[in-house]
Protein backbone atom coordinates (compact mmCIF):
# COMPACT_ATOMS: atom_id res chain seq x y z
CA UNK A 1 0.00 0.00 0.00
CA UNK A 2 1.39 3.31 -1.27
CA UNK A 3 3.00 5.72 1.85
CA UNK A 4 -0.46 8.81 2.37
CA UNK A 5 2.17 11.07 3.12
CA UNK A 6 4.39 9.99 -0.18
CA UNK A 7 1.05 10.59 -2.21
CA UNK A 8 0.18 13.57 -0.63
CA UNK A 9 3.81 14.90 -1.10
CA UNK A 10 3.83 13.90 -4.92
CA UNK A 11 0.07 15.88 -5.17
CA UNK A 12 1.27 18.69 -3.20
CA UNK A 13 4.22 19.57 -5.66
CA UNK A 14 2.69 18.43 -8.50
CA UNK A 15 0.06 21.33 -7.39
CA UNK A 16 3.46 23.70 -7.44
CA UNK A 17 4.55 23.93 -3.58
CA UNK A 18 8.29 24.48 -3.33
CA UNK A 19 9.43 20.95 -2.26
CA UNK A 20 11.43 23.02 0.93
CA UNK A 21 7.62 23.87 2.13
CA UNK A 22 6.43 20.57 1.04
CA UNK A 23 8.93 18.48 3.00
CA UNK A 24 7.89 21.13 6.18
CA UNK A 25 4.80 20.32 5.93
CA UNK A 26 5.20 16.63 5.56
CA UNK A 27 7.65 15.84 8.69
CA UNK A 28 5.06 18.18 10.61
CA UNK A 29 2.49 15.93 9.64
CA UNK A 30 4.44 12.88 10.42
CA UNK A 31 5.36 14.29 13.81
CA UNK A 32 2.22 14.43 14.36
CA UNK A 33 1.27 11.02 13.49
CA UNK A 34 3.27 9.95 15.98
CA UNK A 35 2.50 11.51 18.63
CA UNK A 36 -1.48 10.62 17.94
CA UNK A 37 -0.55 6.99 17.80
CA UNK A 38 1.14 7.39 21.18
CA UNK A 39 -1.64 8.61 22.40
CA UNK A 40 -4.46 6.41 21.13
CA UNK A 41 -2.02 3.24 22.46
CA UNK A 42 -2.03 5.08 25.11
CA UNK A 43 -5.68 4.39 25.24
CA UNK A 44 -6.08 0.68 24.98
CA UNK A 45 -6.12 0.31 20.88
CA UNK A 46 -3.04 -1.73 20.01
CA UNK A 47 -1.44 -2.27 16.46
CA UNK A 48 -3.18 -1.53 13.21
CA UNK A 49 -6.22 -0.22 14.64
CA UNK A 50 -3.79 2.48 16.66
CA UNK A 51 -2.33 3.53 13.65
CA UNK A 52 -5.82 3.43 11.51
CA UNK A 53 -7.24 5.68 14.90
CA UNK A 54 -4.65 7.78 14.02
CA UNK A 55 -4.49 8.47 10.40
CA UNK A 56 -8.50 9.03 10.94
CA UNK A 57 -7.46 11.66 13.36
CA UNK A 58 -4.68 13.58 11.34
CA UNK A 59 -7.24 13.37 8.11
CA UNK A 60 -7.67 12.15 4.79
CA UNK A 61 -5.31 12.80 1.78
CA UNK A 62 -7.79 14.89 0.27
CA UNK A 63 -8.25 16.98 3.44
CA UNK A 64 -4.36 17.68 4.26
CA UNK A 65 -3.57 18.64 0.42
CA UNK A 66 -6.70 20.47 -0.48
CA UNK A 67 -6.08 23.69 1.94
CA UNK A 68 -2.69 23.78 0.69
CA UNK A 69 -3.51 23.42 -2.80
CA UNK A 70 -5.86 26.24 -2.75
CA UNK A 71 -3.60 29.15 -1.12
CA UNK A 72 -1.46 30.56 -4.18
CA UNK A 73 0.95 32.22 -1.82
CA UNK A 74 1.94 28.49 -0.95
CA UNK A 75 3.22 28.55 -4.40
CA UNK A 76 6.89 28.59 -5.51
CA UNK A 77 8.24 30.86 -7.75
CA UNK A 78 9.01 28.40 -10.37
CA UNK A 79 5.56 27.32 -10.23
CA UNK A 80 4.11 31.26 -10.48
CA UNK A 81 6.68 32.13 -13.25
CA UNK A 82 8.11 29.34 -14.68
CA UNK A 83 9.32 31.60 -17.80
CA UNK A 84 10.98 33.75 -15.29
CA UNK A 85 12.66 30.70 -13.82
CA UNK A 86 13.84 28.30 -16.14
CA UNK A 87 14.10 30.25 -19.44
CA UNK A 88 15.02 33.97 -18.19
CA UNK A 89 16.85 33.59 -15.49
CA UNK A 90 19.47 31.08 -17.01
CA UNK A 91 20.21 33.25 -20.20
CA UNK A 92 20.34 36.33 -17.82
CA UNK A 93 22.91 34.16 -15.61
CA UNK A 94 24.71 33.43 -18.52
CA UNK A 95 25.04 36.55 -20.10
CA UNK A 96 26.30 38.01 -16.78
CA UNK A 97 28.78 35.74 -16.30
CA UNK A 98 30.26 36.15 -20.21
CA UNK A 99 30.07 40.29 -19.77
CA UNK A 100 31.52 40.25 -16.89
CA UNK A 101 34.26 37.60 -17.89
CA UNK A 102 35.25 39.59 -20.79
CA UNK A 103 35.29 43.10 -18.19
CA UNK A 104 37.80 40.91 -15.96
CA UNK A 105 39.75 39.88 -19.00
CA UNK A 106 39.60 43.83 -20.63
CA UNK A 107 40.88 45.05 -17.07
CA UNK A 108 43.30 42.55 -16.43
CA UNK A 109 45.26 43.24 -20.02
CA UNK A 110 45.66 47.22 -19.19
CA UNK A 111 46.44 50.05 -21.61
CA UNK A 112 49.93 48.03 -22.46
CA UNK A 113 51.39 44.43 -24.09
CA UNK A 114 49.19 42.40 -22.24
CA UNK A 115 50.33 39.20 -20.34
CA UNK A 116 51.70 35.76 -20.99
CA UNK A 117 48.84 34.27 -19.81
CA UNK A 118 46.33 36.77 -21.51
CA UNK A 119 45.31 34.02 -24.26
CA UNK A 120 44.74 30.91 -22.30
CA UNK A 121 42.68 32.97 -19.98
CA UNK A 122 40.71 34.24 -22.81
CA UNK A 123 40.58 30.04 -23.73
CA UNK A 124 39.43 29.19 -20.52
CA UNK A 125 36.78 32.21 -20.62
CA UNK A 126 35.77 30.46 -23.95
CA UNK A 127 35.32 27.52 -22.42
CA UNK A 128 33.77 28.27 -19.40
CA UNK A 129 30.97 30.38 -21.32
CA UNK A 130 30.43 28.47 -24.15
CA UNK A 131 30.60 25.03 -22.50
CA UNK A 132 30.65 24.82 -18.50
CA UNK A 133 28.55 27.45 -17.79
CA UNK A 134 25.37 26.54 -20.15
CA UNK A 135 25.99 22.92 -18.84
CA UNK A 136 25.85 24.23 -15.14
CA UNK A 137 22.62 26.03 -15.82
CA UNK A 138 21.04 23.20 -17.63
CA UNK A 139 21.50 20.97 -15.04
CA UNK A 140 20.15 23.13 -12.46
CA UNK A 141 16.85 23.74 -14.23
CA UNK A 142 15.99 20.27 -14.81
CA UNK A 143 17.01 18.75 -11.09
CA UNK A 144 14.94 22.27 -10.12
CA UNK A 145 12.52 21.15 -12.73
CA UNK A 146 12.26 17.50 -11.50
CA UNK A 147 12.04 18.61 -7.56
CA UNK A 148 9.15 20.32 -8.19
CA UNK A 149 7.70 18.35 -10.87
CA UNK A 150 7.48 20.80 -13.20
CA UNK A 151 5.62 20.50 -16.18
CA UNK A 152 8.57 20.03 -19.03
CA UNK A 153 8.03 22.96 -21.80
CA UNK A 154 9.39 25.78 -19.85
CA UNK A 155 12.84 23.82 -18.60
CA UNK A 156 12.84 22.62 -22.26
CA UNK A 157 13.08 25.79 -23.85
CA UNK A 158 15.30 27.29 -21.15
CA UNK A 159 17.91 24.35 -21.36
CA UNK A 160 17.79 24.78 -25.15
CA UNK A 161 18.36 28.41 -25.45
CA UNK A 162 20.89 28.52 -22.66
CA UNK A 163 22.34 25.56 -24.52
CA UNK A 164 21.89 27.65 -28.04
CA UNK A 165 23.15 31.03 -26.71
CA UNK A 166 26.50 28.77 -24.99
CA UNK A 167 27.29 27.05 -28.65
CA UNK A 168 27.00 30.74 -30.48
CA UNK A 169 29.34 32.04 -27.73
CA UNK A 170 32.76 33.76 -29.28
CA UNK A 171 35.02 35.29 -27.62
CA UNK A 172 38.81 35.47 -29.57
CA UNK A 173 41.87 37.01 -28.87
CA UNK A 174 44.40 38.33 -31.77
CA UNK A 175 47.67 39.26 -30.86
CA UNK A 176 49.47 42.53 -31.26
CA UNK A 177 51.13 42.05 -34.73
CA UNK A 178 53.63 44.66 -36.24
CA UNK A 179 51.89 48.33 -34.56
CA UNK A 180 48.62 46.84 -34.86
CA UNK A 181 47.00 46.73 -31.44
CA UNK A 182 45.65 43.32 -30.09
CA UNK A 183 41.90 42.93 -30.41
CA UNK A 184 39.66 40.94 -28.02
CA UNK A 185 36.10 40.35 -29.69
CA UNK A 186 33.07 39.09 -28.32
CA UNK A 187 29.84 38.03 -29.96
CA UNK A 188 27.40 35.98 -30.65
CA UNK A 189 27.28 33.15 -33.97
CA UNK A 190 25.41 30.57 -35.73
CA UNK A 191 26.04 27.56 -33.37
CA UNK A 192 27.00 24.55 -35.55
CA UNK A 193 24.43 21.41 -34.70
CA UNK A 194 26.74 19.17 -33.84
CA UNK A 195 28.10 21.78 -30.84
CA UNK A 196 24.50 22.06 -30.02
CA UNK A 197 23.62 18.47 -30.12
CA UNK A 198 26.85 17.22 -28.12
CA UNK A 199 25.76 19.79 -25.29
CA UNK A 200 22.38 18.79 -24.92
CA UNK A 201 23.36 15.30 -24.81
CA UNK A 202 25.30 16.21 -21.70
CA UNK A 203 23.19 18.46 -20.24
CA UNK A 204 20.41 15.22 -20.15
CA UNK A 205 22.81 13.18 -18.93
CA UNK A 206 22.20 13.54 -15.55
CA UNK A 207 18.52 13.78 -15.26
CA UNK A 208 18.74 9.86 -15.71
CA UNK A 209 20.96 10.12 -12.27
CA UNK A 210 18.44 12.71 -10.78
CA UNK A 211 15.65 10.79 -11.22
CA UNK A 212 16.64 8.27 -9.12
CA UNK A 213 18.20 10.45 -6.11
CA UNK A 214 15.54 12.83 -6.40
CA UNK A 215 12.92 11.89 -3.30
CA UNK B 1 -15.92 6.11 19.87
CA UNK B 2 -15.36 8.31 16.17
CA UNK B 3 -16.34 11.76 16.08
CA UNK B 4 -17.53 12.81 12.65
CA UNK B 5 -16.03 15.91 11.66
CA UNK B 6 -18.06 19.32 10.78
CA UNK B 7 -15.61 21.10 8.26
CA UNK B 8 -18.15 23.27 6.57
CA UNK B 9 -18.95 24.75 9.68
CA UNK B 10 -15.20 25.73 10.57
CA UNK B 11 -14.55 28.96 8.04
CA UNK B 12 -12.27 30.75 9.57
CA UNK B 13 -12.51 29.10 12.85
CA UNK B 14 -9.31 27.88 13.47
CA UNK B 15 -7.51 30.82 12.59
CA UNK B 16 -9.58 32.29 15.36
CA UNK B 17 -8.78 29.47 18.06
CA UNK B 18 -5.26 29.21 16.71
CA UNK B 19 -4.72 32.75 17.28
CA UNK B 20 -6.30 33.18 20.80
CA UNK B 21 -4.58 29.59 22.14
CA UNK B 22 -1.06 31.42 21.05
CA UNK B 23 -1.15 34.51 23.18
CA UNK B 24 1.13 34.63 25.68
CA UNK B 25 1.99 31.32 25.01
CA UNK B 26 4.08 29.13 22.23
CA UNK B 27 3.48 25.85 21.18
CA UNK B 28 4.17 23.02 18.37
CA UNK B 29 1.30 21.33 16.37
CA UNK B 30 -0.30 18.62 18.42
CA UNK B 31 0.39 20.74 21.73
CA UNK B 32 -1.88 23.44 20.08
CA UNK B 33 -4.45 20.76 18.12
CA UNK B 34 -4.86 19.16 22.47
CA UNK B 35 -5.66 22.57 23.28
CA UNK B 36 -8.24 23.61 21.03
CA UNK B 37 -9.52 19.68 22.16
CA UNK B 38 -9.46 21.18 25.97
CA UNK B 39 -10.34 24.05 25.38
CA UNK B 40 -13.81 23.64 23.15
CA UNK B 41 -14.85 20.71 24.71
CA UNK B 42 -14.50 18.75 21.45
CA UNK B 43 -17.14 20.38 20.36
CA UNK B 44 -15.07 21.37 17.37
CA UNK B 45 -13.71 18.42 15.39
CA UNK B 46 -11.53 18.45 12.17
CA UNK B 47 -8.74 16.51 10.60
CA UNK B 48 -5.71 17.23 12.81
CA UNK B 49 -3.29 17.93 10.67
CA UNK B 50 -5.25 21.33 8.75
CA UNK B 51 -4.19 22.84 11.61
CA UNK B 52 -1.07 22.97 10.18
CA UNK B 53 -2.22 24.96 6.77
CA UNK B 54 -3.54 27.62 8.91
CA UNK B 55 -0.55 27.42 10.76
CA UNK B 56 1.88 28.26 7.84
CA UNK B 57 -0.94 30.49 5.90
CA UNK B 58 -0.66 32.48 9.27
CA UNK B 59 3.31 32.87 9.58
CA UNK B 60 3.29 33.82 5.82
CA UNK B 61 1.11 36.38 6.57
CA UNK B 62 3.74 37.68 9.59
CA UNK B 63 1.20 36.90 12.15
CA UNK B 64 2.87 34.10 13.28
CA UNK B 65 6.83 33.50 13.94
CA UNK B 66 8.24 29.78 14.41
CA UNK B 67 11.53 28.31 15.73
CA UNK B 68 13.04 24.31 15.27
CA UNK B 69 13.45 22.92 18.67
CA UNK B 70 14.50 19.11 19.17
CA UNK B 71 13.03 17.38 21.38
CA UNK B 72 13.49 13.67 22.72
CA UNK B 73 14.96 13.01 19.24
CA UNK B 74 11.94 15.24 17.49
CA UNK B 75 12.19 18.29 15.63
CA UNK B 76 9.14 20.76 16.68
CA UNK B 77 8.81 23.75 15.07
CA UNK B 78 7.37 26.22 18.10
CA UNK B 79 4.74 28.93 16.88
CA UNK B 80 4.23 32.26 18.35
CA UNK B 81 2.09 35.24 18.02
CA UNK B 82 3.78 38.71 16.77
CA UNK B 83 2.29 41.80 16.97
CA UNK B 84 0.70 41.43 13.42
CA UNK B 85 -0.85 38.51 14.96
CA UNK B 86 -2.41 40.16 18.04
CA UNK B 87 -4.15 42.61 15.97
CA UNK B 88 -5.31 40.19 13.79
CA UNK B 89 -7.02 38.34 16.82
CA UNK B 90 -8.53 41.32 17.58
CA UNK B 91 -10.40 42.31 14.37
CA UNK B 92 -11.07 38.48 13.97
CA UNK B 93 -12.28 38.47 17.65
CA UNK B 94 -14.75 41.24 16.78
CA UNK B 95 -16.09 40.06 13.70
CA UNK B 96 -16.88 36.73 15.01
CA UNK B 97 -18.27 38.79 18.39
CA UNK B 98 -20.64 40.93 16.19
CA UNK B 99 -21.40 37.56 13.62
CA UNK B 100 -22.02 34.99 16.85
CA UNK B 101 -24.30 38.18 18.64
CA UNK B 102 -26.27 38.47 15.21
CA UNK B 103 -27.03 34.75 15.22
CA UNK B 104 -28.30 34.48 19.16
CA UNK B 105 -30.59 37.62 18.52
CA UNK B 106 -31.85 35.35 15.72
CA UNK B 107 -32.20 32.18 17.77
CA UNK B 108 -33.20 34.00 20.67
CA UNK B 109 -35.81 36.05 19.26
CA UNK B 110 -39.39 36.08 18.11
CA UNK B 111 -40.83 32.63 16.06
CA UNK B 112 -41.90 34.25 12.94
CA UNK B 113 -45.23 32.45 11.52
Amino acid sequence: MPDRFHILKERLLRAGLSPQHTRRYIAELRDHLEYLAEEVAASGLSGQAAREEACRRLGSVEMLARPMEQDPRFRSIASRRPGVVFVIAPIIGLATFSMLATILLIAAAGAGDVPAWFETAVSLVQILAGYAIPLLLSWLVLVGALRQRSRWLWPAVGCSLTLLVGAGLRLSFTPAVSGNRAELAFGLTQPSALGFLMLALMASLPVVVARRVID
Amino acid sequence: MARSSNPSFLNGVPELLVLRLLLGREMYGYELVQAIRVATGEAISMGEGVVYPALHALERDGALSSRRQTVAGRSRIYYRLTPAGERRLGEITTTWERITGAVRQVLEGPHHA
